[in-house]
């Protein structure tokens, strides 16, 4: 509570030097959305902090950053820091802030434990030998795959509504959304809109390669949800879905694998690094899940298809299990908040 | 023939010359005075060039050489040095697209909160991004930089530039080069320089812009017989937060306020008609003023109805529910200051809806426009103390930008930027110009003239 508190006077300490300066201006939603507002609150500052993305732009451009600035700015840290606190004060059950507090432990054991159990699950029904000749709907039946994957569905969704209508009640204030805010929100998100930093890209992971982290992001973001449609039409594995399946698989693994090397090279100072901690671990998730689909059509055939197809079920099934309680909370709130700035630029022009 | 250029200073002017002389194919070396971390000098604060233009995508619409020369004279009055000054006019036409070539981007009106200006192009991210890409431009052309190397003293012989000394490390060493190009901007942030025409209060000044600016290259040409051009203690001072750090504030601390109420010195008197103009960004002229009372300070006093009409302020407010408290809360006498209020509220003369032509001329100074009742709880102050943006005087050039002496010029001596403003504006000034006073010369220094 107390770090919370700290963390929102500190955003609105830099925040209302940048709103008197304003150089910024271009780089992100951010800054258009600031000049919203004379004076800041709570509400707005947690707005702010969900639509910001870490492209570092603002931070490379500010002479007044920390170290060497008594003003002491680092606007991406900042808002970073409330980012993570919106996370955590609007998750849902409120006891499972846990997991948002230890992402790397809880990643991994539930990825361990769903390995494990589908492990056993398949020994113990069809015996290890016979396991692996099995054709792959003895195994997983649709019969079974199917309400599985509906009810995995309905409990994402559902949890990420709470959530979401938890953190628009304290952003929305008068609550005027509008199609266009809609629209355009939904257009920004696909298209990345505020990737492009005002034509100069993203300052990380470096000069030479400013469209890199908006090129990865898009990737994972497409792969994800082609996997996600084509996933329906199971057991087709084989046929378009199954094609589809494979593409969305390739480009989460691709994305995800650009992610993790940005993490890796990234000036670590520039980054709350609370935010950091939560995204590895789910990127790795990712990836993992991305890396077991695109061997699926690969190993047709071989004698490890069904190892490996049941551990990629089994790691998607931990990717929905967590998504509300994970890194996986910023696609709600930061298209919530791309759908309020919208509104809001189409209010204040009108 | 390659030759051996140095260039002083590491702000737009010094860079802008260092990125023409490099492509021309010398060997240069920049000596800055800052560390690399603190690199850029005033030109980091910056964020639009104001230029003469037909028609383009930075822009809403053409700007006139005319129009830019008639903007010109009516902030300065005349032109210290009619050839250097048409000279920067004309160049300041290919400014924005050689930006451009040279890593620069630009913004474009895309939003409706990105309205374009007609005179000006705002470049993304401000000076910071301006200096660093240039840097990182300078570095790909060999350019080599020292950090941390201001240049002491200037060995001037028979009309040449003879050696620079620089203090690096403590330690004096000495540099030699074919060509020198004074690119070290004014000298605004040597208090010991300034404390001859502001005496004690100079302590109270702040400096807007980069601490390194101490003007010892200017000083020490100076001793040796240059011309100068503009006025020594003339600077340009807006009214700054007085909460704001001694040097390198840049844009953040100044103050919007003042038109939307009233200004009072430490003994609770108004000084200065705060509506003298319909225009209410003329905060130019109240560093100057500022700076003239007691203590350098004063406040600014706005009620709780305007207080989102101005630019938000990079320090808060002080707040007080009533003038009594407001008062105690900046040290200002009670009774004084409600007094004072109470009267200026009551002979408000309101013509029409329309704020800008509100007045008051019952009191001994007036305010002539924007006379708002302050009366709208709660209140809120501003303590202002004057902030020196830039110093005007600097050395005479000629058209090849060579610097002028008494009789004659130095061969080997070039000076832009700043540090050569005075040819061009010799008081007032025009937003976006610094920028484009810096290119222009700098490049003109680097060998423009040779193409
Ligand atoms: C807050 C602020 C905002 C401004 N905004 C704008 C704007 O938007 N547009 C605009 O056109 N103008 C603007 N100006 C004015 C503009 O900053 C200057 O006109 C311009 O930057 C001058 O460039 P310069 O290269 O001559 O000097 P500077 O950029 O000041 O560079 C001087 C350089 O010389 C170095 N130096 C100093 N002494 C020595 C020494 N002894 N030895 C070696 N090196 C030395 C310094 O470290 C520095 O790197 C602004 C100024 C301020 C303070
Ligand atoms: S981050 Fe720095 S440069 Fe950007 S708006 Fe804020 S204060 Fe200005
Ligand atoms: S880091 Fe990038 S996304 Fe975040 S506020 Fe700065 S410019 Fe915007």
């Amino acid at each position: 509570m107390n770090e919370e508190n700290n963390n929102m006077t500190e955003a609105i300490r830099q925040l209302s030097i940048c709103n008197a300066c304003r150089y910024c201006e271009g780089y992100c939603a951010v800054w258009d959305a600031m000049e919203f507002k004379a004076v800041l609150n709570e509400g707005y500052v947690y707005h702010l902090a969900n639509l910001c993305h870490d492209c570092r732009d603002c931070f490379s451009a500010c002479p007044y950053n920390e170290p060497v600035h008594e003003f002491k700015l680092n606007i991406p840290k900042a808002l970073g820091q409330v980012r993570v606190d919106t996370y955590t004060a609007n998750v849902r059950p409120k006891f499972l802030k846990f997991a948002l507090e230890k992402p790397v432990l809880v990643t991994t054991t539930s990825s361990i434990i769903a390995v494990t159990v589908a492990i056993l699950y398949a020994s113990l029904l069809f015996g290890l030998n016979k396991f692996s000749t099995l054709p792959v709907t003895t195994i997983i039946p649709d019969a079974f795959f199917k309400p599985v994957t509906i009810i995995l569905y309905l409990y994402t969704v559902v949890i990420w509504s709470v959530e979401g209508g938890s953190y628009w009640s304290k952003i929305n204030e008068k609550a005027h959304i509008n199609v266009y805010g809609l629209i355009k929100g939904i257009y920004d998100a696909i298209f990345h809109t505020n990737f492009r930093g005002g034509g100069t890209g993203c300052k990380v992971p470096g000069k030479n390669n400013r469209y890199f982290r908006l090129t990865v992001h898009s990737l994972v973001m497409s792969g994800f949800i082609i996997a996600l449609v084509s996933i329906a039409f199971y057991p087709d594995i084989y046929g378009y879905a199954g094609t589809a399946y494979l593409l969305g698989s390739i480009a989460i693994s691709l994305g995800t694998a650009g992610l993790i090397y940005i993490h890796l090279i990234e000036e670590k100072g520039s980054r709350s690094q609370k935010q950091s901690a939560m995204d590895y671990p789910f990127t790795i998730l990712l990836f993992l899940t991305g890396i077991t689909g695109v061997i699926i059509p690969i190993s047709i055939g071989t004698s490890w298809f069904n190892w490996n197809f049941l551990i990629h079920d089994a790691l998607i099934m931990v990717v929905f299990l967590l998504a509300p309680f994970s890194k996986f909370i910023h696609p709600i709130f930061r298209f919530i908040s791309l759908i309020k700035y919208n509104s809001d630029t189409k209010n204040l022009i009108q | 023939m390659s030759q051996k250029v140095i260039v002083i200073g590491g702000g737009n002017a010094a860079l802008s010359s260092a990125i023409e002389s490099a492509e021309n194919g010398d060997d240069v070396t920049l000596l800055e005075a800052a560390p690399s971390s603190l690199r850029g000098g005033n030109s980091k604060y910056t964020r639009d060039i104001r230029y003469a233009h037909d028609e383009d995508e930075f822009t809403s619409g053409s700007y006139t050489k005319n129009e830019l020369r008639k903007d010109l004279l009516s902030v300065s009055g005349n032109f210290e040095n009619v050839e250097v000054a048409e000279l920067v006019i004309e160049r300041s036409q290919e400014m924005a697209r050689w930006m451009q070539w040279h890593n620069i981007t630009f913004k474009k009106g895309i939003k409706g909160t990105l309205n374009l200006s007609r005179t000006n192009a705002f470049f993304m991210g401000g000076g910071k991004v301006l200096t660093d890409n240039y840097y990182d431009l300078i570095n790909k052309l060999k350019v080599k930089v020292l950090y941390g190397a201001p240049i002491i003293s200037v060995n001037i012989a028979n009309d040449a530039v003879k050696g620079l000394t620089a203090l690096i490390k403590n330690e004096k060493n000495q540099f030699t080069a074919d060509k020198y190009i004074f690119a070290s901007g004014g000298y605004e942030a040597n208090k010991d320089w300034l404390s001859q025409f502001w005496g004690e209060g100079v302590k109270n000044i702040k400096i807007r812009g980069s601490m390194f600016n101490t003007g010892l290259p200017l000083k020490s040409l100076i001793g040796n017989n240059v011309l100068m051009c503009g006025v020594e203690k003339a600077g340009h001072m807006v009214a700054v937060d007085s909460r704001s750090p001694e040097y390198d504030a840049g844009i953040v601390s100044r103050i919007d306020a003042i038109p939307w109420g009233i200004v009072v010195n430490k003994n609770g008197e108004r000084f200065y008609d705060e509506g003298e103009d319909i225009w209410p960004k003329r905060y130019a002229i109240w560093g100057r003023l500022v700076a003239e009372q007691q203590s350098q300070t004063a406040y600014a006093i706005v009620d709780n109805k305007t207080i989102e009409k101005f630019m938000p302020t990079a320090y808060p407010s002080i707040d007080a529910n009533s003038i009594d408290k407001l008062a105690a809360k900046i040290g200002l006498k009670a009774p004084e200051l409600s007094n004072l209020i109470s009267t200026f509220n009551a002979g408000i003369t309101k013509t029409g809806e329309d704020v800008t032509e509100w007045s008051n001329h019952q009191l001994g100074i007036p305010k002539s426009h924007w006379a708002i009742p302050i009366d709208t709880p709660p209140f809120h102050a501003y303590p202002l103390s004057p902030g020196l943006t830039f110093t005007y005087q600097g050395i005479r050039i000629n058209r090849t930008g060579r610097i002028e002496l008494k009789d004659g010029e130095l061969e080997n001596g070039f000076a832009a930027g700043e540090i050569a403003s005075g040819n061009v504006l010799r008081s007032g000034y025009l937003a976006g110009f610094g920028l484009t006073i810096g290119t222009t010369l700098g490049r003109l220094a680097g060998g423009w003239e040779n193409e």
